[in-house]
């Protein structure tokens, strides 16, 4: 007897694979933010981190495990469907919160900030198409070496202003709180301001980093593909625009000791701007 | 046997009274032998501190009649008519006695709800009573189990967290807007008892540079003697200012002394890092508008006693939480005392069936020869045989009883039945009954 439908049995079957993956990476987050909120809302401390961390992990694996199948099966960094581009920045953001987390209480509340955005995104990357158009000249660009640089960059870059927005919101809940004197939730299991503000501070400066290697190396990998790459392209622009911007930002903090409220704005501005770019540069087909 | 607890504590007595019936250190190991004589106190501990005297103690004796030896061991030891002191008295038997001291030493009974020295109080009075050698198996059995039971309730409930005097709500901000104390600067205007506290608490919680600014300069250069602190003349407010993340301000007078105009000034001077400022001068003495200032943190008295009050409100509700705790560690050292009791009774009961089994094989030893040693054994066998199946099930009756009360008449009747049964151990009993045996 033969199989009638090999072809896409097969397909049926490895997607399915792939998606189990996802999906585990989705229940590991889920458990870890959930017992995260649990353990915060009733003050049990005593089980430890190892059912926080456990879970984060198992999850983290399952994860980086998918990330590796979607490059090694179409032999390029996974970020061109809509699929893999959450994939990897769910990835790049987890990553990079459990970089800032790592000397700190695995008890803080920032975990239940993150971790709702970390999710979240492994759910879109869950449901969305792992459909993907590939013009040619795009196919050869995928495959200079310098891509995953530029793409491992934009995405830490993502993550650390991401984090900066989110100490930045955290700070000025806080701030609101302390200036009215009214004390609740926050005051509980926030952390000081100081510490929102140097949690920001440092993402900022992370970012912003990784922001000049990735616009660096985008750039010579643009002149490489297309010698007139310069032409008022919009995500350039919008680019170089975030950029100058966090610098300013960086700059002031650096320079002119800027700090607390006016200094948590301007971080929430940048990260809206920065997350303008990534949609206006997924909505105009490209990659960033 | 019983537990009884009698004492006195804040609400009950006052102070005159406590300090008059209080126990010194030294003098705990002699007081304990005297209160436990072995006969009619079995175990027994105390507990004085300076808001309660407490005496536990185990007793053979009635309700009544334990607590006729209590107040006549305070009596005569504190050398006090029991006339002075015994209205306000309190007394409590068995499971009250074990509730009454969980709940002291998890703090709920104390006059700053959930505080935490009462449990090392407790602690220390248990390590004198063991020392002095008036701990028994009761009290070693229930102290450990205050302690857990405080433990419980200070990392499942919040009735220990949030500050609640005035001086501990302002270290508490502090470290809500600085996290770390230690680098910070301090700036005490004026002086004054509780600003004098405010600054002692926050150089406990680390902080080690403390500018001190006063009107008089010699008023100032006193306090920073005494302190390890700078002393500042009043002129040179705003650049102290500039260089404090705190400021304690604590004048007399109708003026405002902190101006807006300082504060903007210094803000810029420190490039906008977070101050702190306390006023706790009645009537205020910082200008309120600075409170609007960006990065500036303003609280004054009203602010803080708002706090203390919340906290406190927030510590009775959670104190609810922690009762829950109490009530269900009372239970639990209820069955387990019940089982300790029932021990003694149980060894008592095995020994009697086997000191009439073997009886009766003495007795009727000379009709059967001389026995090999497997036979011997073999008898051995046979009689622990029938004791143990015979005994199996009313021990396991005992055990069930003790562990989960007499909630049965039968139970009841039950263990009168076999009360019976041990009292025929009586020699007197025993002998009547001996001749009536069949054999």
């Amino acid at each position: 007897m033969t199989d009638h439908r090999p072809e896409a049995y097969n397909l049926i079957r490895g997607m399915d694979r792939a998606d189990l993956l996802l999906l585990g990476t989705a229940i590991g987050y889920a458990l870890a933010l959930l017992h995260l909120i649990v353990s915060l809302w009733l003050r049990e401390t005593r089980f430890g981190r190892w059912p926080f961390a456990l879970p984060l992990i198992a999850g983290l694996s399952a994860h980086t495990l998918w990330l590796a199948r979607a490059a090694m099966r179409f032999g390029h960094v996974p970020i061109i469907s809509t699929q893999e581009v959450f994939a990897l920045l769910a990835w790049a953001i987890l990553v990079y919160y459990l970089l800032v987390q790592r000397k700190r209480r695995w008890t803080d509340v920032l975990g239940v900030f993150v971790l709702p955005i970390v999710l979240l995104f492994v759910l879109v990357a869950l449901v969305s198409t792992g459909f993907k158009l590939l013009p040619q000249e795009l196919e050869d660009l995928l495959r200079m070496p310098a891509l995953p640089l530029h793409i491992g960059f934009m995405m830490l870059a993502y993550a650390g202003f991401l984090l900066a927005f989110l100490a930045a919101l955290m700070y000025l809940l806080q701030e609101r709180e302390l200036k009215r004197k009214r004390f609740g939730f926050i005051y509980r299991y926030f952390p000081s301001l100081s510490m929102c503000e140097t949690i920001g501070h440092r993402s900022l400066l992370f970012g912003f980093l990784m922001l000049t290697f990735g616009i660096g190396t985008g750039i010579i990998l643009l002149r490489r593909s297309d010698p007139v790459f310069w032409r008022g392209d919009p995500i350039i622009v919008l680019a170089l625009i975030t950029w100058l911007f966090y610098l300013i930002v960086v700059h002031y903090r650096l320079a002119a000791g800027w700090r607390g409220r006016r200094a948590a704005l301007l971080l929430i501005v940048g990260f809206l701007a920065t997350a303008a770019v990534f949609t206006s540069a997924r909505l105009f087909g490209h990659i960033l | 046997m019983t537990i009884v607890l009698v004492g006195m504590n804040h609400r009950t007595a006052p102070v005159e009274v406590r300090e008059r019936l209080a126990f010194a250190d030294a003098e705990l190991p002699e007081a304990l032998r005297e209160l436990v004589d072995g006969t009619t106190i079995t175990e027994g501990l105390i507990l004085s501190t300076c808001n309660r005297v407490e005496v536990l103690a185990v007793t053979p004796l009635s309700e009544r009649a334990a607590l006729e030896r209590i107040r006549a061991f305070l009596s005569q030891r504190q050398q006090i008519p029991a006339g002075e002191y015994e209205a306000s008295l309190y007394h409590y038997v068995d499971r009250e006695a074990v509730r009454h001291l969980f709940r002291v030493t998890a703090g709920l009974d104390s006059m700053v709800l959930g505080e935490p020295q009462i449990f090392g109080q407790v602690k220390a009075a248990y390590a004198q009573a063991a020392a002095a050698g008036t701990v028994g198996k009761t009290l070693h059995l229930l102290l450990p189990r205050a302690f857990s039971v405080a433990k419980r309730v200070r990392t499942e409930t919040a009735v220990g967290t949030m500050a609640v005097s005035v001086s501990s709500v302002a270290v508490e901000l502090a470290r809500k807007i600085f996290e770390d104390l230690q680098e910070r600067t301090v700036l005490l205007i004026g002086a004054g008892k509780m600003a004098e506290l405010a600054v002692r608490h926050l150089m406990a919680s680390g902080v080690r540079h403390l500018l001190i600014c006063n009107r008089t300069r010699e008023r100032a250069e006193q306090l920073a003697a005494h302190f390890g602190a700078e002393a500042l003349s009043f002129e040179a407010l705003t650049s102290a200012i500039a260089r404090a993340d705190i400021l304690i301000c604590s004048v007399g007078g109708a003026e405002y002394v902190v101006r807006r105009e300082h504060v903007a000034a210094a803000m810029l001077a420190r490039r906008h890092r977070p101050l702190f400022l306390i006023d706790i001068s009645v009537p205020r003495t910082v200008e309120p508008s600075v409170g609007q200032l960006a990065n500036v943190f303003l609280y004054d008295i009203d602010d803080l006693e708002q706090i203390v009050r919340v906290h406190l409100e927030h510590r009775r509700s959670e104190a609810a939480r922690a009762e829950v705790i109490v009530d269900q560690a009372v239970e639990a050292f209820m069955k387990a005392l019940r089982s300790l009791e029932i021990g003694p009774v149980i060894a008592a009961f095995r020994r009697r069936l086997e000191e009439i089994a073997y009886g009766e094989l003495e007795r009727h030893r000379r009709y059967l020869g001389a026995l090999t040693p497997e036979q011997e054994r073999a008898l051995h066998h046979l009689l622990e045989g029938i004791i143990n199946k015979l005994a199996h099930p009313a021990i396991a009756r005992l055990h069930h009883a003790a562990r989960e009360g007499l909630r049965h008449p039968e139970d009841v009747s039950f263990l009168e039945l076999w009360r019976d049964v041990l009292a025929a151990r009586d020699p007197s009993r025993s002998a009547s009954r001996e001749p009536r045996s069949p054999r």
